[in-house]
């Protein structure tokens, strides 16, 4: 009994110098690591467009669910149809195709490149891409990745591009507020 | 029985103890890194623009009319132009850059890349890409000429080079987030622009 009196104290100081030694390090941890993290976050300018010409201008437009996404990593970017491009943070979304409104696209389940994620210590982040969580169902507007020659996929318009399932025929877009419906994108096609 | 009592009492003491070394250990432990919503503002002005050779000689007067709306906001210099250099696309470089390039029908009409560290929120680099797939108008070309407005993309994307991030419901301000073809309001800089620069500290 007297040994354990003893002893007591001495657990006592031992575990609150474990307890501040760990928020201390933790602290430095986090000091640390914040001061490292590189963010690079992307503004972009849209042009006003029109219903016609989200439509016109995407090869595809499809209803799917987001199955997940895979761990971001460096891609080529920009999409460009001349073919000019460079590497940025990518992030992969798996789309589940549910059914397809424009174009023949084949493959049941696609993937959807957007420019953002984190990649070791930098950070890659954009209002205007799209992004999923799981199990969302969307109607999406297309176009085929240029550098990619997988069934990988972009947005046309950016967020734009991406309108959240109300029922089978209305869709929502959060960024611009705005609801359409699938008899009006089938009556422009 | 007295002994038992004293021991069962220590034992109490000392879970407590266990306990709460492991809990303070628990709640230490970083969960995940975090990052800020938005990058701060730049630590000194004026910010040194280059504008990338490749570039149309237009745009260089367009950038320059750009600058000087901000310039003359009432924050002293903020932006001021350096000169021309070999630039292909937005990079990390140290260098604040704008870039041109048909970066094809991704719709887009600019880009700005705002670079920073979260530990400090200050911007460190900021550079603007211009998408030439698109039609640009200058202030040069008769008024019967259609394109998007040269000198308001670069008004608009400049603010975001100061710290400044999209506005969603003025539809009046520089910093609105779309454009419309032919439009020129973002040339001159709206109340709620100048109070967005006030707010960040310039």
């Amino acid at each position: 009994m007297v040994k354990v009196k003893k002893i007591l104290p001495f657990f006592l100081v031992i575990s609150i110098i474990i307890s501040i030694a760990v928020v201390y390090w933790n602290y430095q941890f986090k000091k640390f690591d914040s001061e490292n993290m590189l963010v690079t976050e992307q503004h972009i300018l849209m042009p006003n467009y029109s219903l016609d010409e989200l439509v016109a201008n995407s090869q595809y437009i499809l209803i799917g669910k987001c199955l997940g996404k895979e761990i971001s990593k460096y891609a080529m970017t920009s999409n460009s149809m001349t073919g000019e491009g460079y590497e940025t943070i990518t992030t992969d979304f798996n789309i589940d195709v549910i059914r397809v409104i424009k174009g023949n696209l084949d493959d049941n389940s696609i993937v959807i490149r957007s420019d953002i994620g984190q990649v070791g210590n930098k950070i890659s982040k954009c209002k205007e891409q799209v992004e999923f969580s799981d199990e969302e169902k969307v109607l999406l507007f297309i176009n085929k990745d240029t550098f990619e020659s997988d069934n990988c996929y972009r947005a046309s318009f950016f967020i734009g591009s991406k309108y959240d399932f109300i029922t089978e025929d209305e869709y929502y877009n959060s960024y611009f507020g705005n609801t359409i419906k699938l008899d009006d994108i089938i009556s422009l096609l | 029985m007295t002994k038992l009592r004293k021991n069962k009492k220590i034992a109490k003491i000392f879970s407590f103890m266990l306990c709460f070394a492991i809990i303070s250990t628990l709640f230490a432990i970083p969960s995940s890194a975090y990052t800020f919503e938005t990058g701060g503002k730049r630590q000194s002005t004026p910010v040194y623009f280059y504008i990338a050779s490749q570039g149309d000689n237009r745009f260089v007067a367009e950038f320059q009319s750009a600058m000087s709306a901000w310039n003359s906001a009432g924050f002293g210099t903020l932006i001021q132009y350096s000169g021309r250099r070999s630039a292909l696309v937005p990079s990390y470089d140290g260098y604040n850059t704008v870039t041109f390039g048909n970066r094809g029908a991704t719709v887009a009409l600019a880009v700005t890349n705002i670079t920073y560290y979260t530990g400090t929120g200050v911007i460190v680099e900021s550079d603007i890409d211009v998408n030439t797939y698109n039609t640009f108008k200058f202030s040069t070309d008769s008024a019967l000429v259609s394109g998007y407005d040269a000198q308001s993309m670069f008004t608009h994307e400049l603010g975001h080079a100061l710290g400044l991030g999209e506005e969603y419901s003025e539809t009046e301000a520089t910093m609105y987030y779309s454009m419309g073809m032919n439009e020129t309001k973002k040339r001159s800089l709206h109340s709620d622009d100048i109070s967005g620069l006030s707010a960040l500290g310039y």
